[in-house]
This record gives C-alpha cells, structure tokens and sequence, in this order.
C-alpha cells in the first residue's frame, strides 16, 4: 500500500469507516502525521460523520411488546425424574393395598368349612309347604306324598341301597339321604348359607368364632372392629355363592333311587 | 427466535430504528409507523429469524420500506423543500447538528441510507450491501460520494468546522 498526496482522501475515508486493519491505519495515520496540509481534509471529513442522535427515542415502545408465555414452575428435566418416582410410590401403594384385601381370602376357611362351624346339619328335611329346589323335588312335591309299601327289603341298610359310592359332593349328598322306610320321597335342602340369609342366622354369626389366625396382624392401621361388619359381609356372600354353586352342581348330578320291590330305580341319573 | 428474544429486540432496537427511518423519510409519523411495520413482520416471521439475527432483518425491512416512501413520494421535492428549509434559515456555528442534518437532506436516498447506517449503526461495508442487496464497492462508492458532498456542503456555507 503506497499512499500519497493523490490517494490520501479515499484513506482517509476509509480510516473513518473503520475498514483498514491495524497497520493501514497506523500507516495513515502516519502520513498524516508527516504531511500537515492534510490535515484540514481530515477533519472536514470528521465534520461530516453524522453523531448518533441519542434524543430520539420510539414513543410507543411498550405497544409493541408482546405477552411472554408464562414460565413453567419446573424445569423440564425435573419431570421424568419426578414422573418416574410417583410412578413408583402409586404401584407401591397399589400392591399394598391388594395384598391388605386379598389377605382374609387366603386365610378364611372354606365356605364348606364355614358350613361346619355353623354346626347346623348338611341336610335338613323341609316342610312340604316349604319351596321346591331342583328337579326332582318339583316332580315329587307336585302332587300328593305318595306312600311307598314297606319294603321287604334285603338290603342292610338304606345307605347300601343306595347307588354306589361316588366322589362327586353331589352324589355323596344324595347318598346321605336315608331312603325312609315310610318312603317319603324327600326333597333337597337348601344350603345353610341361605337359610343364614333369610334370617334363621343373626348377620355374622358365622364368624362369630373366626380362629385367631384369621384376624389381621396387630401392625396393620386398621382396626379389627372397623373391619368386622365388612368382613361378615364378605364371608356370608361367598359363602352363598358357593353353596349355590354346589347346590347346582349336586343337582345336576343327584339322583333318585326309588325302591320297587326288589329293584332300585335311578332318576335324574345317566345310568337311568 | 422466541417472544422474550423479540421484545428484547424491541426494547434495544426500536429506538435506532426510529432515528434511521426519520432521518431517511424526513416525517416522524411516518417513521413511527414504518417501525411498527417492521416490527409486525419480524412478529410474524420470528419463527425463521434467529436471534442474532433480528438487528439486520428490522434494518433490512426498514430499509426496504424508506426506498418504498422515497419512490412513492418522488425524491426531488422533498430534497428541494429541505434545501430551501435549509437555505432559508442558515444555522449559526453552534447548531452543527442541526447543519449536517440540512446536509444528508440533500443526499438521495440510497446515499442518505447508507449514511445512516454507516454513522448511526456502525455496519461495515459488507453488512450494508447485505442489507440493501448491493455489493460492497458499490457502498464504498456510494458511501464516499455521499461523504465528499456532505463535506462540500459544509465547506461551501462556510461552516467553521
């Protein structure tokens, strides 16, 4: 770069530009320096640098200004975080709580079990007015008791007349029906759990005598008598359902031995 | 480009702005509205703009829209009407702004921009003809034609410097 007197003016614009480097610069600068007659074209240029009028201002700034989004109160990689250990405590929480409720089930005896400690007996005659269960019964309840003639019977006992042996629930009850020897044609009765229902048993009576065992854990927040009535509850209608399961699986499986003579007849019974 | 980044752009770049585009169009109304404007498009566009950004894309668009007023109003007339404002009540020694003002309106307007935006911004050459789609030696010459004739006008009124 070579400056003179010809070309001082276009460096000297472009030193007030600020578009020479360091050593342009210094270069002109020096020049300048060394040749004084040039000093009135600097500073004419100088003048003519428009200074920054800071008077002005926008007068409706705050108009222009647009209303931010509201600012979450987390910040975004606090929330799986966060998300994940609520996760953990709800299915914690949720496991807990059906363990506590599932617990009396796996401990409560059985309905059948329930049936024994209510001691009443398996099979109870019914009075005739009483209503008809099953098949059988309706066919046997529908007219006049009939009077079978006494048997001169071989058999030992009204038990061994009976059909053989079975260990289905349902034959064994029929098996226990003793084949009178007036021959009254009796009909089958209904589970105690019912009877419990409609009222011969006080509201949980069954449980009255739950076994230790069956209570619930002393470090357990709940009471044992703030549980007592729903527990009832529960027991006696599972216990219901089952005896009205049982009752129909034994009376579709029951059978009816009729002793004519010398020969037994089966009804309700495949090997009719 | 987010809303808190467009305000902050307006709070730091409103002003600058507003002296540009008044000084350009010579009407403060005027450039009241052209700041608004720009600053409309930046609002609708903010999703394409970086931040950075912002600063050049407000000046392109002001810039863009004082040659719009210049082309629509003819630019002799207002040159005129300021040079007889100017010659009419010659300044006294100590209003030098107020000189250089007299001065830049007689400068067209793409001179008169990029004077502006030389002196009141401080873009360099090659930020200017970004802004106004010229390529730098043509703002170098544009830019030292205009510095010759405002140092003239100077020097002619006999302005003491």
């Amino acid at each position: 770069m070579k400056i003179d007197q010809e070309n001082i003016e276009e460096y000297i614009l472009l030193w007030l530009d600020g578009e020479l480097d360091a050593a342009s610069a210094a270069e002109v600068s020096a020049f300048l320096e060394r040749n004084e007659s040039c000093r009135p074209l600097l500073e004419a240029y100088r003048a003519a640098v428009l200074p920054a009028d800071k008077d002005i201002v926008y007068p409706g700034k705050e108009l222009l200004l647009r209303e931010e989004p509201a600012v979450a109160p987390f910040r975004k990689r606090a929330w799986p975080l966060r998300r994940a250990a609520a996760a953990a405590v709800l299915l914690l929480a949720g496991g807990m709580l059906h363990w506590l409720l599932t617990a009396d089930r796996r401990q409560e005896p059985s309905p059948r079990a329930a049936i024994v400690l209510q001691q009443k007996p398996a099979i109870q005659p019914v009075p005739a007015y009483s209503r008809p269960v099953g098949r059988a019964v309706a066919t046997a309840s529908a007219g006049p008791v009939k009077h079978m003639p006494p048997a001169k019977s071989h058999n030992p006992a009204p038990a061994a007349a009976g059909s053989v042996a079975s260990p289905d629930p349902g034959r064994e009850a029929i098996d226990r029906i003793p084949l009178l020897e007036e021959h009254i044609v009796q009909e089958v009765v209904p589970p105690p759990a019912a009877v419990a229902l409609a009222g011969d048993i006080a509201p949980g009576s069954s449980l009255a005598g739950m076994p230790e065992e069956q209570r619930l854990p002393e470090w357990l927040p709940f009471k044992e008598e703030n549980l007592q009535g729903l527990n009832e509850l529960l027991s006696q209608i599972r216990a219901i359902r089952t005896e009205v399961r049982e009752a129909t699986q034994a009376l579709k499986g029951s059978a009816l031995v009729i002793r004519l003579g010398d020969k037994d007849i089966t009804l309700g019974n495949k090997k009719f | 480009m987010n809303t808190a980044e467009y305000n902050q752009c307006v709070k730091e770049l409103a002003d600058g702005l507003y002296r540009f585009a008044w000084k350009s169009i010579g009407d403060a109304e005027e450039a009241k509205d052209m700041v608004q404007q720009a600053f409309t498009v930046l609002w609708e566009k903010k999703e394409e703009v970086p931040p950075d950004k912002g600063k050049s894309f407000l000046y392109t668009v002001a810039y863009r829209k004082c040659m719009d007023v210049h082309r629509a109003r003819g630019r002799t007339t207002t040159i005129e009407k300021i040079q007889e404002q100017g010659v009419s009540e010659p300044p006294g020694n100590h209003d030098l702004k107020k000189i250089l003002q007299q001065a830049i309106a007689t400068l067209d307007a793409q001179s008169r921009n990029l004077v502006l935006l030389k002196d009141y911004e401080g873009y360099s050459y090659e930020e200017i003809a970004k802004l106004t789609r010229l390529n730098t030696t043509q703002v170098k010459v544009y830019l030292h034609r205009a510095r010759k004739t405002l140092k003239n006008y100077l020097v002619n009124k006999e302005f003491v410097i």
